[in-house]
């Protein structure tokens, strides 16, 4: 087994920092944690000017800022959002990693993303994450996995996808 | 008054509602203005409702360089009624989905040469699906369309007898060739005599699979490049099969416009049953979009059609052989082998929760249509709710499966109220030329374009 461990277990949702830097919202996005219903007046995330999320990984190691191009995550269309990957220690972004992959999971409903995400890097300006697809509306998680050396580390990002 | 009657029979559903946090509609305070709303519609509901009508057109296909060629469309309509291209000369695709009786059979599950294994679906709208099939093993129409040409128990043909149909048959090549250019050569030699490759899982595979294996990689292009061009009319024909134009789309209309004047397509009933679909029994939640299909795949753990567990693997099979096929929008028959559907291929991921999930059918045009499910095994629109209200009868899914449903508990009045929502989706009648066969192949521009309306 190439990796000494996966931190990926539930715990790991306090580290999360989940909230949207775009000045225009106020809202941050939240895990509503009850079954499938939907409040079809929550506030919706697809803003005009664009939002980003970010979030802590599980041992602290980095952050990951995320910003889905077009401003918003669209509900069941084809979209690509940028990855920044930044190394808590330095505030640079983080040297070393042997890969970086992302997906998105509803952990409440056991389902998540079905395509495979490729994250293209791009000179001086993290990744691009191409292909996403979020085919239902609900509490959303994006998973995003630096592997460096033997060592495997999440950083985990939610986001509630509304009508 | 009938009219306060209903509303406070609303009042007592919302109560009730309330309770699960989730209702979106209420019913309207004043029970004068605006005239015809019966439920009030919050914000989040608006936007919503704004959001599933009206019905765009389909989403252009690039794989299909015909896809919206009038020409290639009436061929299409041709070949799709004709029963010559079956393997015994008596089923088209038009046996199993019957132009009279909305593009499906009204059986449970579907009879071609033999008895198959799932129900056959409508085809009204079906352009708008990004995954053809309950399980989506095809990601175009013209690649689904190859398979029930040579599937043994549907028509039991073979390329090699198409491609035969189409040298013989002067009108048919004609046809053929103003819209796809001259048949390519060789293909005399390679159509003499029954092939096509073997099927997954085959196995006792006819002559015409060891024929194919004899032929040279030139003749079985030859075979391919026609069987694939006629699928691609075929699919420019079912292009065309497109109904929107509900009662519910006149309603939305005019909650847009905001003159009042349309808000009575939806009866009261209706509207309430809206609130529903929308709010509390969340079937919004998968029927999204404006075709009321995310077009992905769920597992509603059903009672099986022949009882006990499940054993229909769909989505996780579909997957497997959308990615494996030549055939698909990443192969050398596509149009676009660059495009968006090819990148979604690459990237489709074939994982063990897809097991036992089957896509989401549209709700729109439901009139017609029973019975219902990817077995048939709902009899009627009264079955499908009772199966959401009492969830009676579901099979066991594994650990790592979706768990969306839950038992609705439904009232009688709220089942009532969710059909005539969903009577409301059933769009404007389709052209009456698009229901049958045109009486050559040959295309008269003078025919116009078939749109309909
Ligand atoms: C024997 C009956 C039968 C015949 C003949 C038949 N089909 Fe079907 N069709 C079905 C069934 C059953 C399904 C569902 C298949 C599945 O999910 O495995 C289906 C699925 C489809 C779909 C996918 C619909 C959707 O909502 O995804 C299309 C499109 C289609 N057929 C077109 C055709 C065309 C075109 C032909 C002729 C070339 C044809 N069918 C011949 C029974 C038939
Ligand atoms: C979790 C996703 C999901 C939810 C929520 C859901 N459906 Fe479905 N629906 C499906 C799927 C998937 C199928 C096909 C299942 C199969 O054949 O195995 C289906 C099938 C149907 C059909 C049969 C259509 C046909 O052509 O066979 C009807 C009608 C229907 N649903 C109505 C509803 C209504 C009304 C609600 C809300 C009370 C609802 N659905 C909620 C996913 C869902």
């Amino acid at each position: 087994m190439a990796f000494d461990f996966i931190d990926r277990a539930a715990p790991a949702a306090a580290f999360v920092t989940a909230c949207v830097l775009a000045p225009a919202c106020g809202d941050s996005p939240q895990v509503s944690g009850e079954g499938p219903s939907m409040d079809l007046d929550a506030p919706t995330h697809s803003l005009p000017g664009g939002a980003s999320f970010e979030a802590l990984s599980a041992r602290g190691t980095f952050t990951v800022v995320l910003e889905p191009e077009g401003g918003g995550v669209p509900l069941n269309e084809p979209f690509a959002m940028r990855v920044h990957v930044i190394d808590t220690a330095t505030g640079e972004p983080l040297e070393g990693a042997d890969a970086v992959t992302l997906d998105a999971r509803m952990p409440i409903h056991g389902h998540g993303m079905l395509r495979d995400v490729e994250l293209v890097e791009s000179e001086g300006d993290g990744y691009r994450a191409e292909g996403l697809l979020l085919h239902m509306v609900g509490p959303w998680e994006f998973h995003v996995d630096v592997q460096r050396g033997p060592l495997l580390e999440r950083a985990q990002v939610e986001y509630e996808l509304t009508l | 008054m009938s009219g306060a009657r209903t509303i406070l029979t609303a009042a007592v559903l919302t109560g009730a509602a309330a309770a699960g946090g989730c209702w979106q509609g209420s019913p309207a305070a004043d029970v004068g203005a605006p005239s015809s709303l019966a439920v009030e519609l919050s914000e989040g509901m608006r936007r919503a409702l704004l959001r599933h009508s009206p019905l765009p057109p389909p989403p252009p296909d690039p794989t299909n360089r015909h896809a919206d060629d009038p020409a290639a469309a009436h061929l299409g309509r041709f070949l799709f009624f004709d029963e010559r291209l079956s393997g015994n000369g008596r089923v088209s695709c038009a046996t199993c989905h019957d132009a009279r009786h909305e593009f499906t059979d009204g059986l449970t599950l579907a009879e071609g040469v033999g008895t198959g294994r799932r129900h056959t679906p409508s085809l009204w709208n079906v352009a708008h699906h990004r995954w053809l099939t309950w399980d989506g093993r095809a990601d175009s129409l013209w690649m689904q369309a190859l398979d029930p040409l040579e599937d043994p128990i549907e028509m039991g043909g073979n390329r090699a007898d198409v491609a035969r149909l189409v040298l013989e048959d002067d009108e048919l090549r004609g046809a053929y060739e103003s819209v796809f250019g001259a048949l390519p050569g060789g293909l005399e030699e390679a159509a003499s005599s029954p092939a096509r490759p073997a099927r997954r899982g085959e196995e006792d595979p006819p002559a015409s699979v060891a024929r194919w294996a004899s032929l040279e990689p030139a003749q079985r292009a030859a075979l391919d490049e026609v069987f694939v061009n006629l699928a691609k009319a075929i699919a420019a024909y079912q292009r065309t099969l497109l109904r929107g134009d509900a009662p519910f789309d006149r309603f939305v209309e005019s909650l847009r416009s905001g003159d009042g004047d349309g808000l009575a397509a939806l009866s009261p009933d209706a509207q309430r049953g809206m609130a529903l679909f929308f709010g509390r029994a969340n079937c919004v939640l998968c029927h999204s979009g404006p075709n009321f299909s995310d077009g992905e795949f769920h597992n509603n753990a059903l009672p099986t059609l022949h009882g006990g567990e499940p054993v229909d693997a769909g989505r996780y099979d579909g997957a497997g052989v959308v990615k494996a096929s030549p055939f698909n929008a990443a192969g050398r028959h596509s149009d676009a082998p660059d495009g968006e559907a090819a990148a979604a291929i690459r990237s489709l991921r074939r994982s063990s929760e897809a097991w036992g999930e089957f896509r989401t059918p549209s709700l729109r045009n439901l009139e017609g249509r029973a019975p219902f499910m990817h077995q048939g095994q709902l009899q009627d629109l009264a079955a499908v709710l009772e199966f959401y209200s009492d969830m009676a009868g579901t099979t066991v899914r594994g650990h790592h499966q979706e768990q969306f449903l839950q038992p609705l508990r439904l009232h009688e009045r709220e089942k009532a109220d969710l059909r005539a929502f969903l009577s409301a989706l059933n769009g404007a009648p389709a052209a009456p030329e698009l229901l049958e066969p045109p009486t050559s192949p040959r295309f008269a521009p003078s025919e116009g374009r078939l749109r309909p309306r």
